[in-house]
């Protein structure tokens, strides 16, 4: 394996994805608590401890979704990609290493799933509504072969950058490769990387 | 009336790309813009961006009838592209600026290819 002296950290660092549910899990159950007393303590009953009931029901979920996010978090750290460059041409072969430290439990993988994938996403209106929009336009599954040190997860890849589409990123319009690798580890836990590639409009020529 | 014509309807990032702008209007117009510009199509709310422009003002004197302008793609791109959701444009557009009057737009599509680089 060539020197690979830069490092993309996949998105999504799973920690900080466990504050914005525990936020709103605590907003939640406060209204829903507040809707749910004040239908027992007033006239309105029911009509208003039902709405309530659904609010904490809400919160429940978010906290649920929080639990989930501390979970991974507290056994794994986020994925990160070591690179030779933090660009890439098309065309190109690129030999990188996927790398995943493992906190706690078994660093055993069995299974991995690794793939390239080229994603456009847009925002668009209709009427007053802000909508957007994803589409997987290529995937490129590449073969992994995990092996551990004892405390991280390896994967030895070689990316093949297509030609065609280059990373494009515009506030309503966005083309991007990423590589997504799913790990599923030996006791039963899984978890996915997603790591943002930038890949300039130019294409690698081979030598004449 | 506007016309555009440019040396090539296809070009690498970086590259250059020549217009000549002719022009005819009953009133003398302020300025003249040749722009090089990109903009997206597809389901998304329109990007786009204008990335070269010259732009021959009549308060430097008059304006001739045809007007000369070389821009240069940037290397950054995009390049033109055709996807599933997004598709990027390329286009060279010139605008006659006319006061109190509507004013006359052309363009011509362009191209945009990625350039090749050697490898080491």
């Amino acid at each position: 394996m060539s020197a690979l002296p830069e490092t993309i950290v996949s998105e999504g660092d799973t920690s900080r994805q466990a504050t914005l549910p525990l936020v709103l899990a605590l907003l939640f159950a406060v209204m829903g608590g507040l809707m749910v007393l004040g239908g027992t303590m007033t006239d309105a009953g029911l009509g208003l401890a039902i709405p309530g009931g659904i609010v904490l029901l809400v919160a429940v979920g978010f906290v649920w979704g929080a639990v989930g996010s501390l979970r991974v978090a507290s056994r794994l750290d986020p994925g990160v990609l070591d690179v030779p460059h933090r660009t890439f041409y098309m065309g190109s072969e690129v030999p990188c290493r996927f790398r995943r430290l493992v906190k706690r439990g078994t660093p055993q993988v069995r299974t991995a799933e690794v793939r390239l994938v080229l994603r456009e996403w847009v925002r668009y209106t209709v009427g007053t509504d802000t909508r957007t929009a994803t589409e997987e336009v290529q995937v490129i599954p590449l073969p992994a072969t995990p092996t551990t040190d004892g405390r991280q997860v390896l994967i030895d890849l070689v990316l093949p950058i297509p030609v065609g589409a280059p990373t494009f990123e515009a506030s309503n319009n966005t083309v991007r490769w990423c590589l997504e690798v799913d790990l599923e580890f030996a006791d039963g836990f899984s978890e996915d990387s997603i790591v943002p590639l930038w890949v300039v409009p130019a294409v690698l020529g081979s030598t004449p | 009336m506007i016309e555009v014509h440019t040396d090539t309807r296809a070009t690498t990032v970086g590259g250059l790309v020549r217009a000549r702008v002719r022009w005819q209007h009953d009133k003398a117009p302020t300025a003249v813009r040749i722009e090089l510009r990109w903009f997206t199509e597809g389901r998304g709310t329109t990007n786009s961006a204008t990335v070269d422009r010259v732009v021959v003002d009549a308060a430097q004197g008059p304006i001739p009838p045809e007007v000369e302008a070389t821009l240069t793609v940037p290397t950054a791109g995009p390049l033109t592209y055709d996807g599933v959701l997004v598709r990027v444009r390329w286009e060279v557009r010139a605008t006659l600026d006319v006061s109190w009057a509507r004013d006359p737009v052309e363009s011509v599509p362009l191209v945009v290819h990625p350039h090749v680089v050697q490898a080491p």
